[in-house]
C-alpha cells in the first residue's frame, strides 16, 4: 500500500499561541519500502508517525494509504484502519506490566482473524524461551523484541517505528534493527523508523528529512547496506 | 505550610471522589446524630413522662372487690381503680377510660386536660379519624367536646387486645372522659392500677381477693415495646455509621495512596530541599480533617433536615411526646471519630511511601519490580479476555477488596430494608395466614360442652412458667383440627402430640419438659414438650384436646374456645374475646405502610452509596491504566472493547459482596430485633424474599452498568498522543 501526504499541516494552539510541528508536508513512500524519518527534537518526526498511524489528526492536507483518505475518516474509522493496518513499535516498549510476553502478543493478535501464529512470531524474533514471563523480568532488548513482535503479529500493512532503538545500547540495537529488515523481507511490510541516529538511514529505502515541522530533503537510498553493516 | 495551598487545588481536580467521600462521612455523622439525639431524647421523655404520669408498676383484677383504703394501710402501696368501656366511632373502636389522679395520669399533648362533657383523644387514632380539637364527637348517645390530644401511660402503644402485636389507629383509639361522664355507659370494666412495694401486696390480695389477672408493668406491650424499640437505637446510631466511616476509610486509603504515588517524585524533591518526613505527613493528614469538617457540615444540614421527620416516624405509633431536637454534642462527636479514623487512614497510606530516600523517591520508582506468586499464575488455557480481566483483577487486589466491601455495605443497607419487609411478611404468612385458618376465634368466660354447638371448639388455660414467671397459655384442640394448621419442617402436622411455638422455643431453649403454674388454681403441672413448631408469635403449647382436659381435670368434652368461619350470634356476655383474622392482618398493613417509604429511602440511600464507591473504583482503574488503556486505542481496540476489558472484572466482586451481605444482615437483624422481640412473645423469621434478593442485586446491577457507562466517556477523553508524549518527558 503506497503512501502519500500532501501539504500536511499539523497546528497546535495553545491560548493566543500557536504553533506548527509540521507544516504543508508533502512526500510519497512505496509498499514494501523501510523509511527514515530523520530530525532533531522537536522537528516534528512522531507527530508525523503519530498522523500517519491515526493517533493523531493533521489540521490540514490529506494523507492517503492506497485509496483510503485517512485523514477523512471518523474516530470509528480510525481505529478500524488502526486495527487493520498498523503496527507500532515505541522507544519504552509500552507492554503491559502484568500480562506475559505471550499474552502481550496475544493482546493485538484478537483484533484480527488473520493474525500470524504467536509462536511464530515469537519464534521469528527469538522470544520463545521467554513466552512466559513478564515485561520486568525481561531486558530492554528483550522487551523491544516482544514490543515488535506485538506490532507484527497482526500481519500489519505498515509498521510505524518511533525511536525502536532509543531506549538500547548499541549491540541490542543492532539486533533490533536486523529483526525489522527480516520482518520487511519476510513479510513484505512498509516500516516508517523514526530516529535520531542518522547512522540507521543506511539501511533504508527511502530517507525524509524533517526539520522544524518541515520536509528539508526525500531521497531514495540507492547506496543501501544491510543493518549488519550500520555503525554510528 | 505553604504547601498545604495545593489540598485545594487537588481536591478540586478530583472534586467528584472527594465529594463521594464527604458525602459518606456526612451520611455517617448524621445517622450517628440523629439516631443518637433520637435515643436520648426518648430516653429523656420517658423518665419524665414516668414520673409525671406515675405509671403502674402492675394492674390486676379479682374475684372479688378489693378494699383499697386497707390495702393501702396495710402495705406501702397506691392502688387505684379505673374503668374502661369500649364505644363504636365510625366502623372504630375508642376505649374511654376513666380519667384518674393517682396513678396513670393522663399527660395532655396538645391542647388541655379535660372538664365534664369533653374528650382528649390519642393523636394517631384522632388523625386517622380526623378529629380536631374543638370538634365534637358522638359517642353513642352522648357528645364530647374534643379539649385536646392525650397520652395514657399504660396505653403509649394502644393496641386493643394485650395479645395484639400491631396497633391500627384507624381501628381503634383510646381517649380519657371525667368519672362522671364514663359512669353514663353500661358495660363497663374495670382494673386495679397498683404502685409501690408490690410483692408482698400481691399476695395479700390474691389470698383475701382472688387474683384473676396480674400484669406486672414490664409485661404490658402497650408499655414496654416503644422501649423495646428505642433499645436498638444505640446499635443503629453506632454500626451503620460506623460502616459508612470504615468504607470512607478505605476509599481515602486508595485514594491518597494513589496521589501519592504520583507525587513521589515531588516529595523526593521536597525532601532535598530540606522538608521532613513529618511535615509531609502533616499535609497529607489534612485531607482527612478537610474532608471530615466538610462532611460534618453537610451531615449537621442531613441532621436538621431529617431529625423531625425521622422522630416523628419513628414514635408515630407511641403515643408519648418526644423532642425532635439535635443534639449538637453528637455531632461534635462524630466530627472527632471521623477525624481519628480518617486521619489513620491518611497515616497508613501517606506512612509507608514516605520512609524512602530522596534518591529512590526522585527515581520515581518505588515499587517492587518483583513478580508475585499471584501475578505468576498460570492461564493459558483460557480466552485471551478471561486472562487479561484475571490478570488486571490480580494486579488491583486493594480495588478489588475496596469494591467487594463498598458493594457490601451497600448491600447491607439495601438488604437490612428488604429483610425488615420480607421478615414481616414472613411472620404474617407463617404465624398468621398460614396458621390460623379461621376467621373468628371467640372465647368464652365458662366452659361449655363441645357437642353443644355446630362449630370447632377448643380450650385455653392459663399458665405461668415457673421458673421465670412468664405467662403462657396452652390451646386444646382437635387432633384433626381443621382451623389451626401447624407446620413442622415445611410439612403439616397432626395435633397428636405436644407442640411449642417457636417464639416460646426461642424463650425457653430447650424442648424437654417445662414446669407450669396454673392461673386460676395455681396447681403446679409438668408438660413434656414432643416437638416445636414454626409459629412465630406468642408463648403458645399447643395440645389435644382431651389432654388438656385431662390436665385440667375436666370434661373430655368441655372447651371454652370456637372457631368459625363465619359471625356467631353468641351473646356478648359470654364472650371473653373475639378475634378476627382480617383485621389483624389489615393492623398488619395498616403499620407496615411507612415501611414502604423506609425501603424506597434505603434504596435511594444504597443505591448513592454503590454508585460512589463503584464511581472511585472505576475512576481509579482507569486513572491508573491510562496509559495501557492509550496503547489499546493505539493497537486499534474500540472504546466498548476496551471498557469491557477494563471493568467488566466489577461484577464478580460485585456478585461477592452482595452475597457476603446476605447472611450478615440476617445475623445483623437477628441479633438487634430478636433479643428485644424475645420479651414480645414474638420471634421473627429473618428472611429475605427471593424476589427482593434479585431486585437488590437488581440495583447493584444498574449501578456497575451506569458507571460503565460513565467511564466509556472518561475512556474516550484519554488521548493516546498525550500517554505517548508525557512518557518520553
Amino acid at each position: 500500500m503506497s503512501i502519500n501526504f500532501k501539504n500536511v499541516t499539523k497546528e497546535y494552539k495553545t491560548g493566543s499561541n500557536s504553533f506548527f510541528a509540521l507544516k504543508n508536508v508533502s512526500f510519497e513512500a512505496n509498499e514494501g519500502e523501510i523509511v527514515a524519518v530523520l530530525g532533531p527534537s522537536g522537528s516534528g518526526k512522531s507527530t508525523l508517525l503519530n498522523i500517519l498511524g491515526g493517533i493523531d489528526r493533521s489540521t490540514e492536507g490529506e494523507i492517503l494509504f492506497g485509496d483510503t483518505i485517512v485523514s477523512k475518516l471518523s474516530d470509528k474509522e480510525l481505529t478500524k484502519y488502526r486495527r487493520d493496518n498498523i503496527g507500532f513499535v515505541f522507544q519504552f516498549y509500552n507492554l503491559i506490566p502484568n500480562l506475559t510476553a505471550y499474552e502481550n502478543i496475544e493482546i493485538a493478535a484478537e483484533l484480527t482473524k488473520s493474525s500470524l501464529k504467536i509462536d511464530e512470531v515469537l519464534e521469528a524474533v527469538g522470544m520463545m524461551q521467554n513466552k512466559n514471563k513478564f515485561p520486568q523480568e525481561l531486558s530492554g532488548g528483550e522487551q523491544q523484541r516482544v514490543s515488535i513482535a506485538r506490532a507484527i503479529i497482526k500481519n500489519p500493512k505498515l509498521l510505524l517505528c518511533d525511536e525502536p532503538t532509543g531506549a538500547l545500547d548499541y549491540a541490542t540495537s543492532k539486533e533490533v534493527l536486523e529483526l525489522l529488515d527480516k520482518i520487511n523481507k519476510m513479510y513484505g511490510t512498509t516500516i516508517f523508523i523514526v530516529t535520531h541516529n542518522t547512522s540507521i538511514a543506511s539501511m533504508c529505502h527511502r530517507i525524509i528529512k524533517l526539520r522544524s515541522g518541515q520536509i528539508t530533503d526525500v531521497r531514495i537510498n540507492k547506496d543501501r547496506i544491510s543493518p549488519k553493516e550500520v555503525e554510528w | 505550610m505553604i504547601l498545604n495551598k495545593r489540598i485545594k487545588r487537588v481536591l478540586f481536580q478530583n472534586k467528584t471522589q472527594y465529594i463521594g467521600l464527604i458525602f459518606l462521612v456526612a451520611l455517617s455523622i448524621s445517622l450517628y446524630a440523629i439516631f443518637g439525639s433520637l435515643a436520648f431524647n426518648f430516653n429523656e421523655a420517658t423518665s419524665t413522662y414516668n414520673s409525671k404520669t406515675n405509671i403502674e408498676d402492675a394492674k390486676f383484677l379479682t374475684l372479688k372487690e378489693v378494699d383499697i383504703d386497707k390495702i393501702k394501710g396495710l402495705y406501702n402501696v397506691n392502688l387505684e381503680k379505673r374503668y374502661e368501656v369500649d364505644v363504636n366511632f365510625k366502623n372504630s373502636t375508642l376505649r374511654l377510660i376513666e380519667l384518674t389522679g393517682e396513678i396513670n395520669k393522663p399527660l395532655i399533648i396538645e391542647g388541655r386536660m379535660i372538664k365534664e362533657g369533653e374528650i382528649a383523644l390519642n393523636p394517631a387514632y384522632a388523625k386517622a379519624n380526623n378529629i380536631k380539637i374543638g370538634d365534637v364527637i358522638n359517642l353513642e348517645g352522648y357528645e364530647y367536646s374534643v379539649s385536646g390530644f392525650v397520652s395514657i401511660p399504660d396505653y403509649i402503644y394502644p393496641t386493643k387486645s394485650l395479645t395484639d402485636l400491631m396497633a391500627d389507629p384507624t381501628k381503634f383509639g383510646v381517649a380519657i372522659v371525667s368519672s362522671k361522664d364514663i359512669k353514663k355507659y353500661s358495660g363497663l370494666n374495670y382494673f386495679y392500677s397498683i404502685k409501690g412495694d408490690i410483692s408482698n401486696a400481691k399476695e395479700y390480695i390474691d389470698k383475701e381477693y382472688k387474683i384473676l389477672m396480674w400484669q406486672d408493668i414490664k409485661d404490658n406491650l402497650r408499655f414496654t415495646l416503644a422501649k423495646k424499640k428505642i433499645e436498638q437505637l444505640p446499635q443503629l446510631a453506632v454500626k451503620i455509621p460506623l460502616l459508612f466511616l470504615s468504607l470512607t476509610f478505605i476509599l481515602l486509603f486508595v485514594l491518597l495512596k494513589r496521589i501519592i504515588k504520583l507525587e513521589i517524585k515531588e516529595i523526593g524533591t521536597l525532601y532535598a530541599l530540606g522538608y521532613t518526613k513529618s511535615e509531609i505527613q502533616r499535609h497529607y493528614l489534612f485531607y482527612p480533617i478537610i474532608i471530615s469538617l466538610l462532611g460534618t457540615i453537610l451531615g449537621a444540614f442531613f441532621t436538621l433536615l431529617l431529625q423531625k421527620p425521622l422522630t416523628d416516624y419513628y414514635v408515630f405509633y407511641f403515643n408519648i411526646p418526644v423532642s425532635p431536637n439535635v443534639k449538637y454534642n453528637f455531632l461534635l462527636y462524630g466530627l472527632l471519630e471521623s477525624i481519628l479514623i480518617l486521619s489513620l487512614s491518611a497515616y497508613a497510606a501517606s506512612s509507608k511511601l514516605l520512609k524512602y530516600s530522596p534518591t529512590t523517591l526522585l527515581r520515581g520508582k518505588i515499587e517492587s519490580q518483583k513478580i508475585s506468586k499471584l501475578t505468576n499464575i498460570k492461564l493459558n488455557k483460557l480466552k485471551f479476555k478471561h486472562k487479561f480481566r484475571i490478570r488486571e483483577s490480580l494486579r488491583g487486589v486493594s480495588k478489588i477488596i475496596l469494591l467487594i466491601f463498598g458493594i457490601f455495605t451497600a448491600s447491607t443497607l439495601l438488604l437490612v430494608g428488604f429483610a425488615a419487609k420480607g421478615s414481616v411478611d414472613a411472620l404474617i404468612n407463617k404465624s398468621i395466614k398460614d396458621t390460623f385458618k379461621y376467621k373468628y376465634s371467640y372465647i368464652l368466660k365458662e366452659n361449655i360442652n363441645k357437642n353443644e354447638i355446630n362449630a370447632e371448639g377448643f380450650k385455653v388455660a392459663y399458665f405461668k412458667n415457673e421458673e421465670t414467671n412468664d405467662n403462657i397459655i396452652i390451646h386444646g384442640l382437635k387432633k384433626d383440627t381443621k382451623h389451626i394448621k401447624l407446620i413442622k419442617d415445611k410439612k403439616e402436622v397432626k395435633v397428636d402430640k405436644v407442640y411449642i411455638t417457636s417464639s416460646l422455643y426461642d424463650k425457653l431453649n430447650k424442648k424437654s419438659s417445662i414446669k407450669l403454674i396454673n392461673l386460676f388454681n395455681n396447681k403446679t403441672i409438668d408438660i413434656k414438650i414432643d416437638d416445636v413448631v414454626d409459629v412465630y408469635t406468642g408463648n403458645v403449647i399447643y395440645m389435644p384436646l382431651e389432654m388438656l382436659n385431662q390436665i385440667l381435670n375436666e370434661d373430655r368434652n368441655s372447651i371454652n374456645g370456637i372457631y368459625s368461619d363465619t359471625k356467631l350470634n353468641i351473646d356478648e356476655d359470654k364472650v371473653l374475646k373475639i378475634e378476627n383474622i382480617e383485621e389483624i392482618l389489615k393492623s398488619f398493613d395498616v403499620a407496615l405502610e411507612p415501611v414502604k417509604y423506609m425501603l424506597i429511602a434505603m434504596g435511594m440511600l444504597s443505591f448513592i452509596i454503590a454508585l460512589i464507591v463503584v464511581y472511585i473504583v472505576t475512576s481509579l482503574i482507569i486513572e491508573e491504566n491510562k496509559h495501557s488503556i492509550s496503547l489499546l486505542k493505539i493497537l486499534g481496540y474500540y472504546e466498548g472493547e476496551i471498557n469491557s476489558l477494563m471493568l467488566s472484572f466489577m461484577f464478580i466482586p460485585s456478585i461477592i459482596g452482595y452475597a457476603l451481605s446476605i447472611p450478615f444482615v440476617k445475623a445483623f437483624l437477628s441479633s438487634i430485633l430478636n433479643t428485644s422481640l424475645k420479651d414480645m412473645n414474638l420471634a421473627m423469621p429473618i428472611e429475605i424474599n427471593p424476589v427482593y434478593s434479585i431486585l437488590g442485586y437488581a440495583i447493584i446491577y444498574i449501578v456497575l452498568v451506569i458507571s460503565k457507562f460513565i467511564s466509556r466517556k472518561r475512556i474516550f477523553n484519554i488521548s493516546m498522543v498525550d500517554i505517548l508524549k508525557l512518557q518520553k518527558d
